[in-house]
């Protein structure tokens, strides 16, 4: 299986600072194609959202660089992704809670992880921002940590509610600004022929999963120019509509 | 006399110096001669690192992945380092 990557960002229609950072690695070890990407949207409301979020990117980042050829070379189990990244989880919130107290500042930032190689996917996710899977339909892999969501789980709020519910952005826990942070872990099988798509909340606030796909369906993301088109394309209909948040998307196409 | 007692004094730790650098030259160079490669550490069994003697390339094949792409934005040019800490095994 070979990758195709690309990532688009903008800092939407009122904010001057972005305070969304991604970062997508294709990578490659003994002829066999992986890609490495995280998405962290720094929080709006607190201050530095983007120290925080570029922080959490450059730790993982020297995660992957450190470590990940160890653990492929060693076999690579659902176990060590999950012991390491929340080790790299837990060091950030510690570090960047430090760096704020010390300067008198709160900062935090959400966090999505990805890793996909030829047979496995690993995703971790702390906050809002969120991995699809898109292929004939629009598949959301991970769980947002919103206080929405959890009632939405519980059964005391219906999802069409959801959609314009003042609360909609409130947190359970970002990296920085929560005493512990637990992170959710996803796994499932790669699939050929499919776009994997790790997006802030601003990216999809005022999208449906309908356009997503018109836009960045498999069949139209052929090429990385093409995804790099198709993602500004999306992005300057959301900014149409007047989304005032950071708009931030990381597409993987795989194909075989 | 005495001060044939004192030139002989520091001929002997001369000597004695002198031979406690030679010795010390003949242990380093031992010991270079013992190394053969790069020092590569893995964890044992209870995650504990060991040394094992391995050549430089298979040291840097085994734990290199080429990257084909990076793409990466960061608004911030500052960041809070958060330095990689050796996974502690239990």
């Amino acid at each position: 299986m070979r990758f195709m990557v690309s990532a688009s960002t903008d800092a939407g229609t009122v904010k001057t600072t972005n305070q969304d950072s991604v970062s997508v690695q294709l990578l490659e070890r003994d002829g066999k194609q992986m890609v490495f990407a995280i998405l962290c949207d720094g929080m709006g409301g607190l201050q530095k959202g983007e120290l925080a979020s570029a922080s959490v990117i450059h730790a993982f980042r020297s995660w992957c660089s450190q470590r990940l050829a160890a653990l492929l070379k060693n076999g690579l189990q659902d176990g060590d992704i999950r012991r390491e990244w929340t080790q790299v989880i837990t060091d950030c919130n510690k570090k960047i809670k430090t760096y704020g107290r010390e300067n008198g500042v709160r900062l935090g930032t959400t966090a999505t992880v990805l890793l996909l190689t030829q047979q496995r996917y690993y995703v971790a996710n702390v906050g809002d921002s969120r991995v699809y899977e898109l292929q004939t339909q629009v598949v959301q892999i991970t769980r947002d940590q919103t206080m929405v969501a959890r009632e939405i789980e519980m059964g005391l709020l219906a999802p069409e509610q959801a959609e314009t519910d003042p609360r909609r952005s409130v947190l359970l826990q970002c990296i920085g600004a929560s005493e512990e942070v637990y992170a959710d872990f996803f796994y499932g099988t790669t699939l050929g022929n499919t776009v994997y798509m790790l997006c802030s909340d601003g990216f999809r606030h005022k999208i449906t999963p309908e356009e997503m796909l018109a836009y960045l369906e498999p069949y139209r993301m052929s090429s990385p120019e093409n995804m790099l088109r198709n993602e500004q394309a999306l992005i300057r209909l959301i900014k149409e509509r007047n989304e005032r948040d950071n708009i931030t998307v990381a597409t993987i196409r795989t194909y075989e | 006399m005495s001060q044939m007692v004192q030139v002989w004094g520091k001929a002997a730790s001369a000597a004695i110096l002198g031979l406690c650098f030679i010795l010390l030259l003949i242990c380093v160079i031992g010991k270079l001669r013992k190394r053969k490669g790069a020092w590569r550490v893995q964890p044992n069994m209870a995650g504990y690192a060991t040394n094992q003697d391995l050549s430089a390339e298979a040291v840097q094949a085994g734990l290199s992945l080429n990257i084909l792409t990076d793409i990466v934005y960061c608004e911030s040019e500052e960041i809070i380092p958060i330095p990689y800490i050796e996974i502690k095994y239990f």
